[in-house]
């Protein structure tokens, strides 16, 4: 694939797609007549929602991005929140990789949290979800190793009326303690039509990765070890046992027992999807029933993740000014699991799982032993393992309009989620790795459930003071309070798995049940003033109580005021006919994060009974020190921004400025271990973002059968840690991917030692110390920054093109900036181990005089200059800018007159195609990187970082909705 | 439905009353599981006793084994170990990547802060009498000292390195807390050591079952004082141990069997197969193939006397004359042992020397080495004349030093002080006692902007 950003400077880039749209527009002459509806600042007058409540766009003060449902259901995504991507300028969202329902990583306005978790807030109907990526960790199982969970994979997209992405103070203080990272409100999908209605839709879709792992075969492999056998001075038949293989020579060199793994662990994926909904609207009662069920097939053979999910939301208007809203759902996800990643499977194949090794273990029968691994298709066939999430979000919501001026909001919900991951392996299976298995085989269970519960009253007071003045106060009051259980259970001589074969008593084993819970309390209040409705003046603020704040700190208190005035409104700007709106808005406010540790705070003695006796006498041993002063992050967020609209509405825009400072960064910080402790959550640093907004919206062609818009955004943000405390950047570690929190340096830090060049003569890599100077040894002490995960700016560039019944959607993502590191190439490029050698090892040095990108072939990595095998360089990092073209839609509306003869109102034919082109210049297999994260610190500061990571999907499907 | 402006305000002000009474009951304090708070845990003397024996189950697990391999494998005792991390250790290069040499940092300063947590929360216990708050605050000083002298030998460039010993040292710890703490020079931490040590002796009962005593402080003072080369010390605290008649020298040559226990000073205890706190030592000294062997070119020197020194009795030679021969040590197979930390060969080893180093009592000097050499050979071929010289009395004690101490974990302390302290230009690997990758390194979280950590880049 040539790639366009190998002829143009990256910066250029940008700049080629924001003309290429303003010269497509220049280009179409024509002069359409405009009707009200159609004029794109017709948002002007839309309502959107806010926190506990709604606000015209026109008199929002605050910086907030809609994006409607049908832009997320219209292509087939792992999650919903994967269709989020380019939807909104300065929220980033990297897909997750091909696994089915895995996890997208999406961070508002760049990343301003270290330990605790750097995700938005999402609010659904009014109750923020639980949103754990850890709970497969936090159960105990490490079978979750390899693949988060992704706690957002069962929400139902078919449900979503639309999402709002708050993203500074004025929008998200209401949030207080936790609105720092952008709020995601999202709101279900209600009656909107009179009588009875119904929409159905279907899709099939077909997956594949956009680029497939490309490794050596099993001959090139042979001949790589035999080079580094020779390399490292020894004469003779290569014995492999020296990497602690099994296989003779002569064995491995057996065509009859070569295998390309990596086709047997990738295939096609097959997907579908079908929803039904009903909408009925009476006089006082309303209701929108929708049933949905997603088959979403990976690419990776066996895996898929399943959801049947149903929603009831119901109006009821018993009296005058009364409401009541009742919103129910239950989804059931079925992930059927196969190992990747470091844990297995198509991680396997780019690692231990050797092209030499036969699809059926070799036995030998003088030690009586297989000497070759399980086969990958033998695990995945005799496994059996599920995870099964049910979830129900529920909400009943009262409002009374006490009269015209006073309006009582009370709102109930829980949030209801069932995670349990089923794992039984077979005597058949573990007879393959232990053949004194005399039982039927083990089963796990991995059960935890989370009670989720919120409720929240607010009154409002809105009066019109005079002709000029409006006012309007809101007050309110919520709690929310959530409790999450979980045990373990197995049976070591088991028939099948737990959930389908009962368990004997002697069999089991069981944990008590353990609770991990936290706890909110909070008053808020808003207040709002319009003049002549072209200024408006908003003051927020949140008094929020966590259980998770130490003893000195209860309650956080975060203000919030805002401005925004409609220039366009002014006489002397009358004058500017070309201009049809102008705004500016400028707000200032506090908000905060405390999705940190429950339990974080306490002082904590472990009892007796958990510890062994010394001396005969029993312990009692410190667990965790109190740390009364902990508390939530804080940001200080300023926005100030411009939004346009000229010439009839055909070009809108909008210019945003930010600055985020926080303080109070919370780090799980590597104390240093002479305080008696390995980590301690403490409030310790500094991070400031600053960045840019800037979208466009034209309307290039308006005529009665062709129109054609194009919307585009792009968005800078730069970062930088301003502050660790008295620690190292070894003290926050990003899991095992070598990124650091670096003074001065953005959250992510590539921290690795500089590899210099490879020595002409010798083959070895060169390395620099930490003053700059070539040394032959590897030493992590001349580790420096080198890179960061973050990208410099990205953006999307999206078409839309309607030809008659006609329609054409295309989305370009692209991606400037950033690092990518390679974590598992040190043992996949030259230094021969037990591992797959990746096919860019051909560029290695072989003879001395060699200009050689890789260095020699060797088994030794003292060879390399190093004491371990798991050495990290810059040697790995590559620029991660990309092009891509995320989607392409192309539909078929029925015309009207064919459809007046049947019942259908509307009827819609589609093909859909994500991720069909990628222009980059990396070398590795996909530059969109969200790998399996450890923990939150990782999930912060690893983005971008591969480790036998699985691609992304590319995807065609073909879909139909139908109303009638 | 009309009402008022003030009827509509009061039904909201009640309103939002109620709702905040409603919300307000939910409680905000939700303590972890499984765990107990500070405040109800420690209420009893009891309680104390058991905080405090978690400090000594880190004292076991260092001194269990962990801390002699740590030493040994620095020293010119071993051959080449098959284990990356110890072969930085060998090879005199630790980076501060290497999980074992961290892991043995990290127990050692567990110890202290168990110990510093319970004097720290002595107060929270309201009938604690004057007897057991003096007999905690010796134990807690004692562990203290014990391990910032382990640390400080170990991590740092050792006393008499540089003239006023303003190098830098370790982090001295005496309160329970998160906050990272200085590294100290090597001077202000052998002050602090020796001081928590002489309070320990003062505070310690004569007796005090498995848990250190007075006796206990007194000998470590003995090992710190000889450290320093301050001879006259060293020799008046042993004296005070050896002279106390307490404990007996045996009859055996392993000091690690319960027909030795007359001679242990301080120990660590192993109550039977399942709660073995010697398990360092069997885990690395008896297997099969051992990760600790003996240095080849050690046992050449050892052979001459094969004959007539029962201690390489406790020596075997495996694959004799193959290409893989070794030597590993049968001290430590029994199934489970307690473990001698401080003992009354050490003393009457420290005694003769120091004797002999300050102008001391010769025939006293002569006496301790001949016990242990009487002790150790099935002739008395090697006694040390009456009316030897310094000098003589010396170079015996120090030969029998390293073979009588050999896996104990004081070769390496031994080569630091002939260097340090004797001036004597002695090498391992061609590595000089005071080169800068003679000491352990830092795990890296332990640097700050208060403590730096060693220098990297091993010798050379």
């Amino acid at each position: 694939m040539y790639s366009i950003i190998q002829k143009q400077k990256k910066p250029a880039l940008i700049l080629i797609a924001f003309w290429a749209s303003i010269s497509a527009f220049a280009q179409t002459g024509s002069t359409p007549k405009v009707t009200a509806e159609d004029t794109s600042i017709s948002s002007v007058g839309d309502v959107v929602i806010v926190g506990y409540g709604r606000q015209s766009r026109r008199n929002l003060v605050g910086s907030i991005s809609t994006v409607s449902g049908k832009d997320i259901t219209d292509m087939p995504a792992p999650s919903f929140e994967a269709a989020l991507q380019g939807k909104a300028a300065g929220v980033q969202v990297i897909v997750g990789s091909g696994m089915a329902g895995s996890a997208s990583l999406i961070r508002i306005r760049g990343a301003s949290s270290i330990s605790a978790a750097g995700d938005p807030l999402y609010v659904v109907d009014g109750i923020p979800i639980s949103q754990d990526y850890f709970m497969n960790r936090a159960n105990g199982s490490n079978y979750g190793a390899g693949f988060n969970n992704n706690p957002l994979a069962s929400i139902n997209p078919d449900d979503i009326e639309n999402i709002e992405i708050l993203k500074d103070a004025a929008a998200t203080s209401i949030y207080g303690s936790r609105g720092a990272n952008g709020v995601i409100l999202i709101t279900t999908k209600r009656a909107k039509k009179k009588g009875l209605k119904f929409d159905v839709s279907a899709r099939w879709s077909s997956s594949s990765p956009t680029k497939k792992p490309d490794f050596v075969n099993a001959d090139q492999w042979l001949q790589l070890y035999q080079e580094a056998w020779q390399n490292d001075g020894k004469t003779g038949t290569p014995d492999l046992s020296a990497s602690g293989i099994r296989m003779s020579w002569a064995q491995a060199n057996d065509p009859k027992n070569h295998t390309n793994w990596i086709d047997q662990v990738i295939g096609n994926g097959f997907k579908q999807n079908y929803n039904l909904s009903a909408n009925y609207m009476g006089k006082n009662f309303a209701l929108k029933g929708i049933l949905s069920m997603d088959d979403n097939g990976s690419f990776i053979i066996g895996n898929k993740y399943n959801r049947v999910s149903e929603r009831v939301n119901m109006d009821f208007r018993p009296m005058k000014g009364l409401n009541i809203q009742v919103s129910q759902s239950l989804s059931r996800g079925t992930n059927t699991r196969v190992d990747a990643s470091w844990a297995g499977g198509l991680g396997s194949a780019m690692s231990t799982m050797l092209p030499i090794y036969p699809l059926e273990q070799l036995y030998d029968s003088a030690s009586k032993s297989y000497i070759t691994p399980v086969g990958l298709q033998t695990i995945r066939n005799l496994k059996n393992w599920r995870t099964v999430e049910l979830r129900s979000i529920n909400n009943v919501s009262v409002s009374y309009e006490v009269n015209k001026n006073i309006h009582l909001n009370y709102s109930t919900s829980l949030d209801y989620m069932d995670y349990n991951e089923h794992l039984y392996e077979p005597a058949s299976l573990i007879k393959l790795y232990n053949s004194n298995y005399k039982q039927n085989g083990d089963a796990k269970w991995f059960p935890s459930w989370t009670m989720n519960r919120n409720q929240f009253f607010t009154a409002q007071y809105e009066k019109q003071l005079s002709r000029n003045h409006n006012i309007s106060f809101m007050g309110g009051t919520e709690s929310q309070h959530s409790i999450t259980h979980s045990k373990y259970v197995e049976n070591f001589d088991a028939t099948g798995p737990i959930d389908q074969v009962a368990i004997p008593d002697t069999a089991k084993i069981s944990n008590s049940k353990t609770p991990y819970e936290w706890a909110f309390i909070s008053y808020f209040g808003r207040f709002n003033y319009s003049f002549k409705n072209k200024l408006n003046f908003q003051l927020t603020s949140r008094w929020d109580g966590s259980s998770r704040f130490g003893r000195n700190n209860r309650y956080g208190f975060f203000p919030a005021a805002a401005v925004g005035y409609i220039l366009s409104e002014e006489k002397f700007m009358k004058q500017y006919k070309w201009i049809n709106f102008m705004k500016l808005r400028a707000g200032m406010g506090k908000s905060g994060n405390a999705n940190f540790d429950n339990y974080a705070r306490w002082g904590t003695i472990t009892p007796s009974g958990n510890l062994p006796n010394y001396n005969g006498q029993p312990q009692l041993a410190p667990a965790r020190l109190e740390n009364p002063n902990l508390r939530w992050e804080s940001t200080v967020n300023f926005d100030a921004g411009v939004e346009m609209a000229f010439m009839k509405g055909r070009i809108s825009t909008e210019i945003t400025y930010y600055s985020k400072v926080t303080s109070d960064v919370i780090m799980n910080v590597s104390i240093p271990v002479s305080t008696g402790f390995g980590s301690f959550y403490d409030n310790v640093g500094g991070i400031t973002n600053k960045g840019l907004e800037f979208s466009l919206k034209t309307v290039n062609i308006r005529q009665k059968n062709f129109n054609w818009t194009t919307n585009f955004s792009v968005a800078k943000n730069v970062n930088k840690i301003t502050s660790i405390g008295v620690y190292s950047p070894d003290a926050i570690g990003g899991g095992t991917n070598d990124t650091r929190v670096v003074l001065n340096q953005p959250v992510g830090t590539n921290f690795l030692v500089r590899f210099s060049h490879i020595d002409k003569a010798t083959g070895a890599p060169v390395y620099l110390d930490i003053n700059g100077k070539e040394t032959s040894k590897w030493d992590p002490a001349n580790r420096v920054a080198v890179g960061n995960v973050l990208p410099k700016a990205f953006g999307n560039l999206a078409n839309t093109i309607t030809y008659k019944s006609w329609e054409l959607n295309a989305n370009i993502y692209f991606n400037y900036g950033g690092s990518i590191f390679e974590s598992s190439v040190k043992r996949q490029l030259s230094l021969m181990t037990d591992w797959n050698m990746d096919t860019r090892v051909m560029d290695r040095w072989q003879n001395p005089g060699d200009d050689a990108l890789y260095p020699k072939m060797t088994l030794n990595t003292f060879n390399h200059g190093a004491t371990t095998p798991w050495i990290n360089t810059d040697l790995w990092l590559q620029d991660g800018s990309y092009v891509r073209l995320r989607s392409v839609n192309i539909g078929y509306r029925l015309p009207k007159k064919w459809l007046a003869k049947s019942k259908f109102d509307a009827a819609k034919v589609m093909i859909v195609g994500t991720n069909l082109l990628t222009w980059t210049r990396y070398t590795g297999i996909d530059p969109e990187i969200a790998r399996d994260f450890e923990n939150a610190t990782d999930r912060n500061m690893s983005g971008s970082i591969t480790y036998l990571t699985t691609p992304q999907e590319k995807s065609v499907s073909l879909a139909f909705n139908f109303s009638f | 439905m009309k009402k008022t402006l003030t009827q509509s305000i009061a039904i909201v002000v009640a309103l939002f009353a109620a709702a905040s009474t409603f919300t307000g009951c939910q409680s905000i304090e939700t303590p972890p599981p499984n765990e107990l708070l500070v405040d109800d845990a420690i209420k009893t003397t009891d309680d104390l006793q058991r905080l405090l024996n978690a400090s000594y189950n880190e004292v076991a697990n260092t001194f269990g084994g962990f801390a002699s391999m740590m030493s040994e494998m620095q020293s010119d005792n071993l051959s080449m170990p098959n284990n990356n991390d110890l072969r930085e250790l060998y090879s005199h290069n630790v980076l501060f990547f290497n999980t074992t040499s961290g892991s043995f940092y990290s127990i050692l300063y567990r110890a202290i802060f168990r110990a510093n947590f319970v004097q720290d929360n002595m107060d929270k216990v309201a009938d604690l009498s004057i007897a057991d708050r003096n007999r905690l605050l010796g134990e807690i000083k004692f562990i203290r000292g014990l391990c910032h002298f382990t640390a400080v030998r170990m991590f740092a460039q050792p006393y008499g390195f540089s003239a006023k010993n303003e190098h830098p040292g370790i982090a001295i710890v005496t309160k329970s807390s998160t906050k990272p703490n200085p590294r100290l020079s090597v001077r202000d931490a052998y002050d602090a050591i020796l001081s928590d040590l002489k309070d320990a002796e003062g505070l310690l009962p004569a007796e005090n079952g498995n848990y250190a005593d007075k006796m206990s402080a007194t000998a470590l003072l003995a090992h710190v004082y000889f450290q320093m080369g301050k001879y006259t010390d060293a020799a008046t605290y042993a004296s005070t141990v050896i002279d106390s008649k307490k404990y007996s020298l045996s009859d055996t040559v392993n000091l690690f069997t319960p027909a030795a226990s007359g001679e242990y000073i301080f120990k660590i205890v192993s109550t039977g197969v399942n709660d073995k706190r010697s398990g360092g030592y069997s885990d690395i000294y008896s297997p099969g193939n051992p990760t600790c062997q003996l240095s080849k070119q050690l046992w050449e020197s050892f052979k001459v006397d094969l004959a007539i020194d029962k201690r390489l009795k406790l020596l075997t030679v495996v694959n004799a004359g193959a290409q893989n021969e070794f030597i590993k040590s049968e001290m430590f197979n029994a199934p489970y042992f307690n473990v001698p930390v401080l003992h009354l060969t050490q003393m009457h080893l420290i005694r003769a020397e120091a004797l002999a180093k300050s102008g001391g009592d010769l025939a006293i000097a002569t006496s301790d080495i001949n016990a242990i050499i009487a002790r150790a050979y099935t002739d008395n071929s090697k006694l040390v004349a009456s009316g030897s010289t310094a000098l003589q009395i010396i170079d015996a004690t120090r030969s029998q030093r390293r073979i009588e101490l050999l896996f104990q974990g004081d070769r390496t302390n031994e080569i630091k002080r002939l260097g340090a302290i004797e001036s004597q230009n002695i090498y391992v690997r061609g590595h000089r006692w005071d080169c800068e990758g003679f000491v352990l390194q830092f795990p890296i979280t332990e640097k700050t902007s208060i403590f730096e950590i060693n220098p990297t880049g091993g010798c050379n």
